[in-house]
């Protein structure tokens, strides 16, 4: 009935996200697992790997359109293409990571 | 005050000097029934001459005129006269509204009309809805349907600690309109100002059978006596004399059993007001009234459109172009109206379908998540969309509740 979120507890049946504690409804999920009821992870093995296909995907644009900017900048000789240059190698790291 | 028991008894009191004004018998009636009318128009019961006080003119003024106001003005009933249905405008809450729908079914313990907790013995106990049917000066009333027979319910409003302070420990009085469809069905309508003693705003609210446990009647509940005809019911001078009184609650209901279906209870013009007696309703201006009622609950979506409505007007909106095929994150913020009583609860609609838990993205509905959420935004309205040719655009409506 419950799953957890990033920054709090996600309601299933209404979609209700909720983040106080103290409130009515953070008082019914409270109420609701005081009565032994363990909520959902954050992402499910399907959706993880869902997640993590995104997440590769997105990582994998934004270093095309990084090293577009770096090329664009290094044909012209411009100082920023160092910046882009140390943009490229972060996020070739974090792509790294991602697809671990 | 007290009337005279005669007018010539003050004769002869003149002995010296030259004689006096003689005050005629006419005058002096005149004058004491101008007085008379003042306090008596205010609701309050003249006294006799044993039990004078010599202050019930000033207690009238104060009632007419100068009766101590809250931050909020004097009436601490927010939505008193059903103005306000930001859940569900011009929809019944009926069993059809099944749980998990935008618009909420008419269980017990569920708010309904705006700052309005409908209570009942059970769920489906009766329909509830915004009525055209109103006593003169007002726009609507609660219509109370009955659908379950023989189940007591009520309607019930608890007020926010930071708005009743200034009653606690002081007296106060409760005013409203009422009538039903069938005196011989509805029979035993009552009503009840109540404390709570418990955590400040974090109060329980079924109180249909009995007030549990940090609830107290602040006086005894008896039979109105509610008429098919349209009638103002008072109940002045209570007092809010419970220790530790951290919030106060407005409950009227049907103590009595109703043995038939579609018969209805009509409620409207609430007035909960510091003073012994009580005043004439006081009316706000519709922003006002909408902003008080925001405080605790507010959509993206317009005033008369139900939350769930597959509606574009209004809603949260980001929109770029000339990027890249790439997967695609889009975060955006959202604001409330006003700042809320606390950090609310959100649901996000789809504005293309109405679904819940959805949110609109380039290739269509998409899960959407409401995060870093404060009294007065949502930070981040998030989505992720596949890889987009043109343009990436998030659409989004919300619904933000923290009512007590």
């Amino acid at each position: 009935m419950y799953k957890l979120t990033k920054s709090g507890i996600q309601n299933l049946e209404t979609t209700e996200f909720i983040e106080n504690m103290n409130s009515r409804q953070g008082r019914k999920y409270q109420k609701w697992l005081s009565g032994g009821n363990t909520p959902e992870p954050e992402f499910t093995k399907v959706e993880l790997a869902a997640k993590k296909e995104s997440d590769i995907k997105r990582k994998e644009g934004e270093l095309i359109q990084v090293q577009i900017q770096f090329d664009m900048a290094t044909a012209k000789n411009f100082s920023i293409a160092e910046d882009y240059g140390k943009q490229l190698t972060k996020l070739e790291l974090e792509l790294s990571k991602f697809k671990k | 005050m007290h009337r005279t028991e005669g007018t010539y008894h003050n004769g002869n009191l003149f002995t010296d000097g030259p004689p006096g004004t003689i005050v005629e018998q006419n005058w002096a009636n005149a004058m004491q029934e101008e007085v008379c009318n003042v306090i008596e128009s205010a609701g309050v019961t003249l006294k006799t001459a044993s039990t004078e006080t010599r202050d019930q003119l000033l207690t009238a003024l104060q009632a007419l005129f100068l009766q101590k106001t809250g931050a909020i003005g004097k009436n601490a009933i927010i939505n008193g006269d059903f103005r306000i249905n930001q859940r569900s405008p011009g929809i019944v809450y009926t069993s059809a509204n099944l749980s998990g729908t935008a618009t909420p079914g008419n269980n017990d313990d569920v708010y309904i009309l705006d700052r309005w907790i409908l209570l009942s013995d059970g769920n489906d106990i009766v329909d509830v809805s915004q009525s055209t049917e109103a006593p003169d000066g007002f726009l609507l009333s609660c219509a109370c349907d009955v659908e379950t027979i023989n189940k007591k319910f009520g309607i019930f409003q608890p007020i926010e600690q930071k708005n009743c302070m200034h009653m606690v420990g002081d007296t106060v009085s409760l005013s409203f309109y009422a009538k039903v469809s069938d005196i011989t069905k509805l029979d035993n309508i009552k009503a009840v100002v109540l404390s709570w003693d418990g955590v400040a705003d974090t109060i329980t609210s079924d109180i249909v059978s009995a007030w549990g446990a940090n609830w107290t009647a602040e006086h005894t509940p008896s039979n109105l006596g509610v008429t098919a005809s349209w009638v103002k019911y008072t109940i002045p001078n209570i007092s809010i004399d419970t220790a530790d009184t951290k919030n106060i609650g407005v409950f009227i209901w049907s103590d009595g059993f109703c043995d038939t279906l579609g018969t209805f209870l009509y409620i409207t013009g609430i007035q909960l007001e510091p003073g012994v007696v009580s005043s004439e309703y006081e009316w706000r201006n519709i922003t006002d009234e909408l902003a008080l009622c925001q405080r605790y609950y507010c959509k993206s979506y317009d005033q008369n459109v139900a939350p769930g409505s597959a509606d574009e007007d209004g809603e949260c909106f980001f929109a770029t172009d000339a990027v890249a095929l790439a997967d695609h994150l889009v975060e955006i913020p959202a604001y409330f109206p006003v700042v809320m009583v606390g950090v609310p609860s959100i649901v996000l609609y789809s504005p293309a379908t109405g679904l819940s838990g959805k949110v609109l993205m380039a290739a269509g509905d998409v899960v959407g998540v409401a995060s870093k959420i404060g009294d007065n935004k949502i930070s981040k309205i998030s989505g992720t969309n596949g890889a987009a040719s043109v343009s990436r655009i998030m659409a989004a409506h919300y619904t933000a509740s923290i009512e007590l």
